[in-house]
């Protein structure tokens, strides 16, 4: 009975230690609702999302009239009414919304990682331009140039067998083109030099392939097409030439620049991906593993 | 004989428990996937924008569609769910330019969601008497003034009336349910979820 009643009493001790605990501390500490010490700048929180003072300098720069408490209570309401967005999903399903939010996300990585370049004084940045000139020296160096000839044996019955012979006779003479102008069709790359892009675009990738990879004065294997058997002879061939650091200064800042925004971005895209729990529709992962 | 039949009977019962749990195994994984594509942390991409994503690649490419194509698909479409979900993350929700389109959607769904489409007409013509002629004879009122003339006035004025107590009433309960502390010499002027 006594222990019972021990018991009663410790437990209504309780009771009124708690109340009397709760009303105790009345004025609540700011750390309890996230607020930082160190940082004034931060007025309110609205479920512990901070209103700054730049903020609040902002809606009253667009709304002189406002007081400072009708401010502050425009920027709760707002706040209160984006919380509420989030938590009922509206935003998710809102395509203008999500495009300006990643958007600025990018915007943000891509900016924080040019200012952290702005922070070096000009020699690093300098030094850092000729090193990336260096490793990406193909980025800076002019495209190679092919005039060509292309001799189409299309008339004949056994084109290849003569076209083959007609190679090793002309390997054999001293080339005089004039003498297999009959042969040699007339197309664009016979007269001048022009680029390998030029060469893909009218001859498509199997015969420009071939021809890149030849040296000036070269003739190529007999090839079969669809009009017949050719022979293909690259009569001038010009090598792009790497242009000096100084010429290209500006497009190497504007190609090192680019490089450092993608990186930063597929950073973070692999850290979030690394940390992220994604799982796809069996039907689309099948089509994903289907060779 | 009845050791027999007992193992029988439990071997029954096993590949039925077996068989029961593989189809609620895969009705659920068929249940989640029936409106996404993938599933991203608390979020997903929805089987319409992976659909039509892929329908506009259909439309550029001229070659049929391969692998890599679909693979494209999906990866740009889980990147950017990821950086959505991390701009939320990160609170870029309040950004100026942000919160202002959110903000103003989110005020004209209460708008439409609490005010009535149309008034009638004994409910104008009530706001035309209390609020127009209020106690002037009708007949001294000038022809402008008429009833049928301001009717559509009376309607906005009323619809807009209604849509500020709507979202007033909404930010009351938003303000009831939520944690608001403001910053004065470091003390706490509003607390609690149910601060009034």
């Amino acid at each position: 009975m006594k222990y019972k009643l021990g018991l009663l009493v410790l437990f209504i001790i309780g009771i009124l230690l708690a109340v009397l605990g709760s009303g105790a501390d009345s004025s609540i500490r700011f750390e309890q609702f996230g607020f930082d010490h160190d940082n004034n700048d931060v007025l309110a929180l609205v479920n512990q999302q901070p209103i700054t003072k730049d903020e609040l300098i902002h809606v009253r720069t667009k709304n002189p009239d406002l007081s400072f408490n009708d401010s502050l209570n425009l920027i709760t309401d707002n706040y209160l009414l984006l919380q509420r967005a989030q938590e009922l999903g509206l935003l998710q399903s809102d395509r203008v919304v999500r495009k300006a939010i990643v958007h600025s996300v990018v915007e943000q990585i891509v900016n924080k990682a040019l200012n952290a370049q702005k922070m070096l004084s000009e020699e690093a940045l300098l030094t850092r331009y000729q090193s990336f000139y260096f490793s990406n020296l193909a980025m800076f160096t002019t495209a190679d140039q092919f005039q060509l000839q292309i001799a189409n044996f299309d008339n004949d019955n056994e084109q290849c067998h003569l076209s083959l012979q007609a190679r090793s006779k002309w390997q054999e003479l001293p080339l005089n083109e004039e003498r297999f102008q009959s042969l040699f069709v007339s197309q664009p790359l016979a007269k001048g030099l022009h680029s390998e892009i030029l060469v893909h675009r009218q001859l498509g990738n199997r015969l420009a392939t071939k021809v890149v990879a030849m040296t000036k004065g070269e003739f190529s294997d007999p090839i079969q097409t669809q009009t017949g058997c050719i022979l293909m002879y690259l009569s001038d061939r010009k090598n792009g030439d790497v242009l000096p650091f100084e010429q290209v200064k500006e497009q190497v800042i504007s190609q090192y620049r680019g490089i450092l925004r993608r990186n930063a971005l597929t950073d973070l895209l692999r850290s979030l991906r690394e940390n992220a729990e994604i799982e796809i529709a069996p039907d689309i992962k099948e089509v994903l593993t289907n060779e | 004989m009845n050791k027999s039949i007992f193992l029988y009977f439990f071997s029954v019962i096993g590949a039925l428990s077996v068989a029961i749990f593989e189809l609620n195994y895969d009705n659920k994984n068929n249940l989640l996937f029936i409106e996404d594509a993938v599933l991203i942390n608390d979020g997903s991409i929805s089987r319409i924008d992976y659909l039509t994503a892929v329908t506009m690649m259909e439309e550029e490419k001229e070659n049929p569609m391969e692998v890599v194509d679909y693979q494209l698909i999906v990866d740009r479409l889980i990147e950017e769910e990821l950086l959505f979900q991390y701009g939320l993350e990160q609170g870029y929700i309040y950004q100026p330019a942000i919160s202002q389109v959110i903000v103003n959607n989110m005020l004209e769904t209460i708008a439409i969601q609490h005010t009535s489409e149309k008034y009638s007409d004994e409910k104008l013509y009530q706001v035309y008497i209390e609020k127009v002629v209020e106690n002037q004879p009708l007949e001294s009122l000038p022809q402008e003034m008429s009833f049928e003339l301001l009717k559509p006035e009376l309607a906005i004025a009323l619809k807009a009336i209604e849509r500020s107590k709507a979202v007033r009433e909404y930010l009351t309960w938003l303000r009831k349910r939520s944690i608001v502390a403001s910053f004065d010499n470091r003390i706490i002027k509003e607390k609690g979820p149910n601060n009034e």
